[in-house]
């Protein structure tokens, strides 16, 4: 059963590490709040294990003035996105 | 009501710097009443609430450690712990309060996949 | 679908309560329903009516009785987490002997038990801190 996880830290300060551990083939991770850090620096998601869809949520990134260009493999949503998100996946799980 | 549910309770703070470890087990303790399936994670810094020797008091709190130990009059008993966590942090079996059944990776994931609702704080 | 939605953060100290606010928002909009809205640990801020706001500011707390009271949802305060954050309605006011009522009366306080409650009764629950 997939899962959507909600990360809402930049690069720097989120629990990357346990996330690590916690993100399986098939899941979701949705980058919110400073979690649109991650657009600044995507190198970092590199750290995470392959074989998951990216989600950008598009009001935090506009919020901070984030304009660089999306990764490859990401998607921006907006909150109906979020949403449907959510009810695309199997539950959620909240990293803050 | 719906058919019985697999409630993951992930903890993964460290104690008394901040109420999220107390937060998070005061939740799998309501759960436990709810007669479902309920698993309880220890990951990154939360394996430190299994320390033993333990003494809130001497800050003015409640020892968590003792609340641990009491999980298995609450029916949760033998919380899973990342393996890894405890390696990281050269802890051993006998440093903690209570036993626990460790998980690598690959179980965290099984685990997180086979639950109907996540809770991690 | 039906989702319990989670709040532990505060209003204005961090973006999340916004947050779950907006996503709260955006459920309904989907034509979905919400089961309960659980504010837990200093979410219970969120309900605290004694707050003012500068005009150029949202009104965080005003905005969830708004949609708690338009839709008729359940917005729950967590007990044990809001009597020793001051948020008290005027039962909890009376039964502690204090001099009055310090929540926004579309909220309601409740047990731990009725955040368990609502997740197992809802398609997904989602966490906001």
């Amino acid at each position: 059963m997939s899962c959507l996880h909600l990360l809402n830290k930049s690069p720097s300060a989120g629990p990357l590490d346990e996330l690590r551990k916690a993100l399986a083939p098939g899941d979701g991770l949705l980058l919110l709040e400073d979690g649109a850090y991650f657009l600044h620096k995507p190198e970092e998601l590199a750290r995470l294990p392959q074989g998951f869809s990216l989600y950008f949520l598009t009001e935090d990134m506009l919020a901070r003035g984030l304009n660089d260009p999306l990764p490859a493999n990401a998607t921006t949503v907006d909150y109906d996105g979020f949403v449907a998100l959510c009810a695309s996946h199997d539950k959620t799980a909240s990293w803050f | 009501m719906a058919k019985r549910k697999k409630l993951l309770f992930i903890s993964r703070s460290a104690p008394y710097g901040a109420d999220r470890a107390r937060a998070l087990l005061d939740m799998a303790l309501a759960a436990s009443v709810y007669e479902q399936d309920i698993e309880l994670l220890f990951l990154g810094d939360g394996v430190y609430q299994l320390l033993r020797d333990q003494d809130g008091g001497r800050i003015g709190e409640k020892t968590l450690g003792n609340a641990i130990e009491a999980l298995e009059l609450y029916g949760i008993e033998n919380p899973l712990v990342e393996a890894a966590a405890l390696e990281e942090r050269s802890l051993r079996a006998e440093d903690l309060v209570i036993s626990t059944v460790a998980l690598d990776a690959g179980g965290i994931r099984n685990l997180i996949g086979n639950s109907d609702v996540v809770f991690n704080l | 679908m039906i989702f319990t939605i989670v709040v532990h953060a505060p209003p204005y100290s961090s973006e999340a309560a916004g947050t779950a606010l907006r996503f709260a928002e955006a459920v309904l909009r989907g034509g979905h329903e919400i089961y309960r809205i659980f504010f837990f640990a200093d979410g219970v801020h969120n309900a605290n009516r004694l707050t003012v706001v500068s005009r150029d500011e949202v009104n965080l707390q005003d905005r969830w009785r708004e949609l708690i009271g338009k839709h008729g949802l359940d917005g729950t305060v967590c007990v044990s987490s809001a009597i020793n954050r001051g948020i008290v309605d005027a039962e909890q006011a009376e039964r502690h002997e204090l001099d009055g009522s310090s929540m926004h009366p579309e909220f309601e306080i409740g047990g731990l038990g009725l955040l368990i409650d609502a997740s197992l009764n809802s398609d997904r629950t989602v966490s906001f801190g």
